[in-house]
């Protein structure tokens, strides 16, 4: 099992994308779990973020580790699906 | 299928297109390349649209999605990659597939301007940013740079004091692009102005920590917001023979017609001295008026 994580703001023009595109492919696996961060509405959520290092959205954590700082390509995606099930 | 119209981009251009494509009954479509979003949705708050008092630009970008759609319209989330020019048509290609039209309106807008200074790639995602709105919130409480003298540099700078960022604006000139009305709201918002000055370098180690002024000057911060403008999404079109500017902006006669006939640009895209979102949907009208024109003129 494994959980991507998309940490997005609510006015941020590029995390849609970063959405679907990531839900869509993720939708090819089993065993992964997709979860939507609102950094801007959860400061919580923001302030692990900073811990993290994080300072642009969208930012994608696969296993809580920064995987993407942008909106990533299909392939891209797959690729750190897969790599991250042989894990 | 013929289509009468395709319109390439889904901003404020393309949507109004896509309106007044349903007003004239053309049969058209409107292509929204989602990995380019439009600019207007890195608007913190648009004041100026007539009828919308204030309004977030991603706000007023899906109600022009939900208007297209009520009326009847089509918006496909495809990306054109093509364009071939045949006797009698023109054959847009996409990312999913391939629309043969009489008429094409180009509102592919315009994407940020890089600055071209030190460390700004370097520190591209680890202190320098091309959108206020979008990672502003990483950089509460803390003392963050814009860069620019456009409406777009003293929107960021403001929303940025807005959610509580020590803000310092730098521009090269004693005077902005930007309306009046936007300094005077910056200024009294508290953002700091750095005039005649530029930024020749970003510094820092993991992160941005200061950036260094044409004099030398440093000045700490950890946010580097950069708006310097805009560059035009236009390469598509130059293999068809729609001419530009040195710029790189589409030239358009008062039809909205660029030197292709049946092909229209409205919007950021094109060489408009003032890119406002009523500049666009105004063009936008103009245009589908002319290409309802020249495609009854084509049956």
């Amino acid at each position: 099992m494994i959980e991507i994580e998309i940490l997005k703001t609510t006015m941020c023009p590029n995390c849609p994308p970063a959405s679907a595109i990531v839900k869509k492919v993720a939708a090819e696996f089993k065993g992964v779990v997709v979860k939507e961060t609102f950094i801007d509405k959860d400061e919580k959520a923001r302030q692990r973020a900073i811990l993290m290092g994080v300072s642009y959205v969208p930012t994608i954590l696969i296993n809580n580790k920064v995987e993407f700082e942008s909106v990533p390509k299909e392939d891209d995606v797959r690729k750190a699906i897969k790599k991250a099930l042989e894990k | 299928m013929m289509y009468d119209l395709i319109i390439i981009g889904a901003g404020p251009g393309g949507l109004a297109a896509g309106i007044y494509a349903r007003y004239f009954r053309l049969n058209a479509v409107v292509l929204d390349n989602i990995e380019q979003p439009s600019q207007l949705a890195m608007a913190p708050k648009v004041a100026n649209y007539p009828g919308v008092e204030q309004i977030p630009g991603t706000e007023l970008i899906e109600r022009m999605k939900k208007q297209v759609k009520a009326l009847g319209g089509t918006i496909k989330e495809e990306k054109a990659s093509a364009i071939k020019m045949e006797k009698d048509k023109k054959v847009v290609y996409t990312d999913k597939g391939k629309y043969e039209t009489k008429s094409i309106i180009i509102a592919t807008g315009a994407v940020h301007r890089q600055g071209g200074i030190k460390g700004e790639k370097e520190f591209m995602g680890k202190g320098v940013s091309y959108c206020a709105t979008c990672d502003g919130i990483f950089y509460i409480g803390k003392s963050v740079v814009v860069l620019g003298g456009g409406d777009t540099a003293l929107a960021y700078a403001t929303y940025l004091k807005s959610i509580g960022c020590d803000v310092t604006l730098i521009h090269r000139r004693d005077e902005f692009r930007g309306a009046e009305q936007s300094v005077e709201v910056a200024r009294k918002a508290g953002v700091k102005f750095v005039l005649k000055h530029t930024v020749q370098e970003i510094v820092g180690k993991k992160s941005v920590e200061k950036v260094v002024l044409d004099d030398g000057t440093e000045i700490k911060c950890s946010g580097v917001f950069v708006a310097f403008g805009e560059v035009p999404v236009v390469d598509l079109f130059k293999s068809i023979g729609v001419k530009a500017n040195e710029g790189g902006f589409i030239e358009v006669d008062g039809k909205m017609q660029t030197s292709v006939k049946g092909i229209y640009a409205v919007g950021d895209a094109t060489t408009t001295p003032f890119r406002q979102v009523a500049m666009a949907t105004g063009q936008a009208t103009l245009a589908v008026f002319n290409a309802n024109k020249y495609v009854r003129e084509q049956k």
